[in-house]
């Protein structure tokens, strides 16, 4: 060992994250805009108006905060300059730009607005239209060019003569929406059957919340709205989708089952209308693989990947009494914007279930050690009686009503049943851990089941000494029993399992730091 | 008529020494269900004018439409002995009456894990052989199946009939024949015979535990029953009687007097023993029936001693042949009195099982009870199969009470086999609902079932997947798990025609799971459902199942494919590096193969991460040419903690590297269980961590810096190690007429098929030929050979082993073909991951 003669730095001066490069959304690359064309884009004047206007028409906002998604951010001081001047009181009201979401982009970062006791969001850019909770909410989705008469002409050619169309976007397109539904109608006049629009309440008017967000009836997402025809399901409908491959639309895909799925980017030169169909299929079946691996976890990490989207603490409360009630144990993370590093380092956790806007929350976790699953997913890995049928829920609001049914559907069932796994393909009981909540209740059970004692012994409680007469053990605590199963339990001497290794010398090691030793340099 | 009670099955189930448990196997097709009718018969469970032609215990439809048997079937039978015969029982018996528990078992190598199942529970085996064909590569299967668990053999070698009528085989030749079989067999067994604790297990005719017979015409004799014939009538002993009727005993009709020669001073030939007194009468009633000789064969009968009815006397040639071998030589009473006399008792055969059996301290107080067959010690019962009850989705858990007694209501422990002493993993207390009995198609219930039997049990099939233990004693260990014969390597992929009908998919794919002891269902990573199976017919079956029975819905089945292991041909070049996350810390390491013998060894559980450190290096120093430092320094043996690659330390005085061994191992685990080339498991490599350097900081080398870097080295490791695909290989063994050769030949070599022996059997234009045929090409394989050879081949394919095919996964050619075709199929980007991708530059 090396005789360290400096204090070995724990981390470089910094540099490398003043140096990082991020990896953008190459499918936005950008083209550089004139500040006349981002003043245009980013509806800088409208933006303004509604500011100046304030909640009531008469007290403006004083304190605005501006968040850009990372690929935006360039054009971000041009568009706050720009709206400074158009603001009614240079003094008073004062705009801020907001960076580097905590999670994703798409979600509008209440936590950091409030920290600067912002009055407004400004939300740039691509949006999952999560409803946020305290602050006020405008949304500037900007806008893409669409040629309305070649999707409408594309469209009626493709689609089989009568099928019903529901018709939805990205947010970049919404502006032209009611043109492109118009056009519909004009060009499949008898060709089309009915043709309706997804709206997009938020488009051109601030979203404010009425704090009141225990209303069950309310709509969770101020998202898209629709109203099918009379006596219609969505099944009797094809969605056309006007925007790229995104989350947005893998979102639509599994959540809604429609008849098809066409896809219409104005971007893409070949082929701009396609329908959508393999992906889905593919997609589903990996999440559904992924609700097997949850079905045979024992210990379940929450996630916390969202502090705006509303009722997400409820989410996360509903979670936490399934897994009680099942008898799993869980822990509650808060890990900021998600990456293998961060989860891989609880190794004890056998499935994480995210609590993020709907967009987010699908996360293809194939580089995961362990799944990644959505609430409903976890919903339908705790369910005894329930089999996936492909329905898919990733909204909030759908979600807790599904929680309340489970959880009337789950009493009483038999706790010791094992389940077939279909990842190993044998019978897989789980494990069932005492909850310092329930241990009461279940001491009380126990002594009543005397019956079955004599066999299984009082495995559920304290067992004091075990056969090796180790050390106590505390049976169901997850934690404890992940550590008795490694092989390195704390500090000790290197090899002193294997006490034949001799003792040798002090060699002179490395100095520095592992990304960058001393000799290196 | 049913020619006993259940009352009187139930009272003789607690004279454990009058009990015979036994299994039917044989190579398919050689007759085992028909002679067992003959047993079934004399049960009166069915009427003997039927024997031969019902197969009573192919109780499925398929099995009596395909004409072959898929599920091994239980029956319960009531014999009683005649007291000359029961002198010749060597265990102490109690009263003449004898329970049997027969299971017959399928003969097709897709179903060996059923006769495994079935050899578990009972105690000797009735090896069925076919006089024409001989011992053919499932016979020595079984055989060998049969010895590793400890079980007794007697032969039976049948179709004597065909060799007789169509083939026209004169008496010493058959009598050569028969000699040959039970040669064949006894080489067999001397092979795979476990250590001496069971004795001498070659078989004999003139011991009497060969019989000679036809199953079909429902007769056979050993040669026992000839002694005691011509013992009455010579007045000697029938014990040397009948060492005369076998070998080279032979007999001078002149003289009236047996020599070792055959052929006196005056050169007049003497007749063989055998030839003489048991075939004789046989070929004389065969050529006077046959040749419409029917006063001959008439006065014949009387002078044998059989009773001919009068409606008899009408039938001509073969119906009247039947009739009088029957009546002659009732097969029935050859098989019992050979199962009776020769096969063990639960009580004499647990005594050498129980080490076999039990993984527990062989002095513990469930060892003592299974050793004794203790009706009155702690229970213990082997749960070795499912069997489908009339009730969709239920099962009766089919097994044998080794100790104790199992009664309707009881609470026992259920053991999965993953169950460890001290632990509660797969641990169940329940009640049992019901025992019952299992004859064949019907079921009867029974109060209790003490040692020594086998029995159903209703009401636990939920806690169990394929098989357990079931005890009431706290501390007992499991029963070994089976170890089965065949693997399942052959795959499909099925998805439902509607999504809606998915959760009875799943079901059914768990009932189907149990139903069979070595089919496998699973999830693959990419959302598909797989079942694996031993081959193209079991696979066929289950899926007929699954859609009809199990989920009995719309069923889409994908092409069979067969699952490949990655591996490396070759030592890294050089140390493949890859820094964690965080850039903090450095893993480095070298692939290398471990070759196919160290590789095999790990397989068969010769060498595993369970045996003792030091222990195993000596053997590794020994036997592999390891380096003595390296062979202690095996960090996990991987996937499924039990597979075939290793992580070995190879690294020098590194600090902390003791608390990153668990994340490097669980990188290893996840990196061997989906390699970097088709993400297909690896198989027989060995990664040695050369280097590590670690940061000075514990938060910066936790599970979530160390896991993923460990994983991204052993994959830059192989990529730098030519790596390379190892595919599963079937040994065929083809019987066909030597016309048919051609045929054959050509359909292997458009298969890349590999001849390797090619045998001819004596006296008979029959060819056997062994040919090593790449699994892949398989499919269809039976139905091009039939085919080019106008249905006269029959092949019999079994898993073999790996081989490594020729070229890397990062040269253009046929291995590359496979890697981009399976990584289309799982939903993968077609090109694989390159180097760069997880080795990083310093």
């Amino acid at each position: 060992m090396s005789v360290v003669t400096n204090p070995v730095a724990i981390d470089n001066d910094g540099s490398a994250v003043i140096e990082r490069t991020l990896s953008l959304d190459e499918s936005l690359d950008k083209q550089v805009l004139s500040r006349q064309e981002i003043i245009e884009q980013y509806e800088v004047v409208r933006t303004a108006e509604i500011i100046n206007a304030g909640s009531d028409g008469e007290n403006s906002y004083l304190r605005i905060a501006l968040q850009f998604p990372d690929e935006l951010l360039p054009d971000s001081t041009v568009v706050s300059e720009e709206l400074q001047k158009r603001l009614k009181d240079q003094h008073t009201q004062q705009v801020f730009i907001l960076a580097d979401t905590s999670y994703g982009s798409c979600c509008v970062d209440e936590v950091a607005a409030s920290h600067y006791s912002a009055d407004i969001v400004v939300h740039y850019g691509r949006t999952c239209l999560s409803l946020s909770s305290r602050t006020p909410v405008y949304y500037v989705f900007g806008r893409e060019l669409l040629d309305t008469k070649d999707c409408a002409q594309r469209t009626v050619q493709q689609l089989d003569p009568g099928q019903n169309v529901l018709l939805m976007c990205d947010v970049p397109y919404a502006y032209a929406m009611q043109d492109v539904a118009h056009e519909l109608r004009a060009c499949g006049q008898g060709k089309l059957g009915d043709v309706v629009l997804s709206e997009i309440s938020v488009l051109g008017k601030p979203y404010v919340p009425n704090g009141d967000t225990t209303d069950e009836k309310q709509r969770i997402r101020p998202g898209r709205r629709w109203q099918l025809g009379e006596g219609r399901t969505i099944a009797d409908y094809s969605i056309l989708y006007i925007g790229g491959e995104s989350l947005t639309l893998t979102n639509i895909m599994v959540t809604q089952r429609a008849q098809s799925v066409f896809s219409y980017d104005p971007r893409r030169t070949e082929q701009p209308l396609r329908e959508e169909t393999s992906k889905v299929n593919r997609h589903l079946n990996r999440r559904y693989y992924m609700v097997q691996r949850a079905k045979d976890a024992n210990i379940v990490g929450i996630v916390v990947g969202t502090l705006a989207a509303t009722r997400y603490l409820r989410v996360v409360e509903a979670l936490k009494q399934m897994l009680r009630s099942a008898g799993r144990k869980y822990y509650v993370f808060v890990v900021g914007k998600l990456n293998v590093a961060k989860l891989a380092n609880f190794a004890e956790i056998e499935t994480f279930v995210l609590v993020a806007c709907p967009e987010n929350s699908l996360v293809d976790s194939k580089d995961f050690y362990q799944p990644v699953v959505t609430p409903y997913e976890l919903l339908l890995a705790l369910s005894s009686s329930r089999q996936w049928t492909g329905d898919y829920v990733t909204d909030f609001h759908a979600f807790l009503e599904e929680a309340k049914l489970h959880e009337e559907e789950e009493d009483g069932s038999d706790e010791d049943l094992p389940h077939f796994s279909l990842i190993t393909g044998t019978l897989k009981q789980n494990r069932r851990y005492n909850h310092p909540q329930n241990a009461n209740g279940k001491l009380a059970e126990s002594s009543n089941a005397s019956s079955s004692s004599a066999l299984v012994g009082r495995m559920s409680d304290l067992e004091i000494r075990n056969k090796n007469t180790e050390i106590a053990e505390y049976m169901g605590s997850a934690g404890a029993e992940y550590l008795m199963n490694r092989s390195f339990r704390g500090l000790g001497h290197d090899g002193a399992e294997d006490e034949e290794i001799e003792p040798m010398k002090a060699v002179e090691g490395l100095s520095g730091i592992a990304r960058g030793y001393e000799h290196e340099k | 008529m049913v020619n006993f009670t259940i009352d009187q099955i139930r009272g003789l189930m607690d004279k454990i020494s009058n009990i015979r448990n036994m299994s039917v196997i044989a190579h398919v097709d050689h007759g085992k269900s028909t002679l067992t009718d003959s047993l079934v018969a004399k049960a009166g469970i069915i009427s003997s004018a039927k024997a031969g032609e019902t197969r009573f215990t192919d109780t499925r439809q398929d099995e009596q439409d395909r004409g072959i048997t898929i599920k091994s079937t239980a029956i319960s039978m009531y014999f009683e002995l005649d007291p000359e015969q029961l002198e010749d029982v060597k265990e102490k018996t109690d009263g003449k009456g004898f329970l049997i528990n027969l299971i017959d078992s399928p003969g097709h190598v897709d179903f060996s894990s059923e006769v495994t199942a079935a050899l578990r529970v009972t105690d000797g085996a009735l090896v069925v052989v076919d006089t024409i064909s001989g011992v053919s590569v499932q016979t020595e299967t079984v055989l060998r199946q049969a010895l590793t668990e400890m079980i007794k053999p007697v032969v039976m070698i049948n179709k004597v009939d065909r060799a007789m009528l169509e083939r026209q085989l004169p008496k010493e030749e058959l009598y050569q024949n028969f000699r040959r079989v039970v040669e064949d067999v006894n080489v067999n067994i001397s092979t795979f015979q476990a250590e001496g604790i069971m004795g001498d297990l070659q078989v004999y005719p003139d011991a009497g535990t060969v019989a000679f017979g036809s199953g079909l015409h429902a007769w056979g004799f050993t040669l026992r029953q000839f002694a005691v014939r011509y013992a009455k009538k010579f007045g000697i002993d029938r014990n040397r009687m009948m060492k005369k009727l076998w070998g080279d005993n032979f007999f001078n009709a002149k003289t009236k007097k047996w020599s070792t020669k055959s052929s006196d001073e005056s050169g007049a030939n003497n007749d063989r023993g055998f030839n003489m007194f048991a075939l004789d009468p046989i070929y004389r009633i065969f050529d006077a029936t046959m040749n419409e000789r029917k006063d001959e064969a008439f006065a014949l009968a009387d002078k044998l001693e059989i009773k001919v009815t009068s409606e008899e006397r009408d039938l001509n040639g073969k119906p009247l042949l039947k009739v009088l071998m029957r009546k002659f030589l009732p097969a029935a009473e050859a098989l019992m009195e050979m199962i009776c006399i020769h096969l063990p008792s639960p009580k004499v055969a647990q005594k050498y099982r129980c080490g076999g059996l039990y993984e527990g301290p062989l002095d513990d107080v469930c060892a003592k009870g299974i050793q004794a067959c203790d009706p009155k010690g702690p229970l213990m019962l082997y749960v070795s199969k499912m069997v489908p009850t009339s009730d969709k989705g239920r099962f009766y858990a089919f097994g044998r009470v080794f100790s104790g007694t199992a009664a309707s209501g009881m609470k026992v422990r259920i053991q999965g086999p993953n169950y460890k002493p001290g632990k509660k993993d797969d641990l169940y207390v329940k009640s049992i609902q019901r025992t019952i009995l299992m004859m064949g198609r019907f079921i009867e219930s029974i109060e209790d079932c003490p040692a020594g039997n086998i029995l159903g049990l209703v009401g636990i099939d939920q806690y169990l997947l394929k098989s357990g233990t079931l005890t009431t004693e706290e501390t007992a260990y499991n029963m070994r798990v089976m170890k089965f014969s065949v693997s399942p390597v052959v795959q499909v992929a099925v998805e439902v025609k509607n999504q809606q009908d998915l959760p009875k998919l799943i079901e059914g794919l768990k009932r189907l799971s149990k139903s069979d002891p070595c089919v496998m269902t699973s999830t693959s990573e990419s959302g598909e459902h797989i079942i694996a199976g031993a081959g193209e017919l079991h696979l066929e079956i289950c899926l007929k199942d699954l859609e009809e029975d199990h989920a009995q819905v719309p069923i889409k089945k994908g092409e069979p494919v067969v699952g490949y292991r990655e591996t490396v041909l070759a030592e890294s070049y050089d140390n493949a590096l890859s820094k964690s996350p965080n850039k903090h810390n450095r893993i480095y390491m070298k692939a290398q193969p471990l070759g196919e013998e160290l590789t095999a060894a790990m397989e068969e559980g010769k060498i595993t991460p369970r045996d003792d450190i030091k222990e195993r290096g000596r053997v590794l120093v020994e036997n592999y040419e390891w380096d003595p430092n390296d062979a202690r320094k095996i960090w996990a043996f991987e996937p499924e903690n039990n597979g075939s690659n290793l992580l070995v330390d190879t690294t020098k005085a590194v600090q902390y590297l003791n608390e990153i061994k668990d994340h490097c191992v669980n990188g290893f685990r996840w990196a061997a269980k989906t390699g970097p080339s088709a993400e297909e498991p690896m198989r027989g490599c060995r990664f040695n961590i050369t280097d590590v350097s670690l940061h000075a900081d514990s938060i910066h080398r936790g599970a979530g810096q160390i896991m993923p870097a460990c994983r991204r080295a052993i994959y830059a490791s192989v990529l730098m190690a030519q790596p390379g695909l190892q595919e599963p290989i079937y040994l065929v063994e083809i019987q066909c007429p030597d016309s048919a050769m051609g045929g054959v030949y050509s359909v292997l070599n458009r298969r890349r098929g590999e001849v390797f022996d090619e045998e001819q059997r004596p006296g008979t234009t029959q060819m056997t030929i062994k040919a090593y045929l790449p699994v892949n090409e398989s499919f269809g394989f039976v139905t091009h050979l039939r085919a080019e050879t106008s249905g006269q081949a029959f092949p019999q394919s079994v898993f073999d082993h790996w081989s490594t095919m020729s070229g890397t996964t990062l040269e253009p050619g046929k291995v590359s073909d496979i890697v981009k075709h399976v990584r289309v199929r799982k939903g993968l980007k077609e090109e694989m991951m390159g180097l760069d991708h997880y080795y990083d530059k310093l």
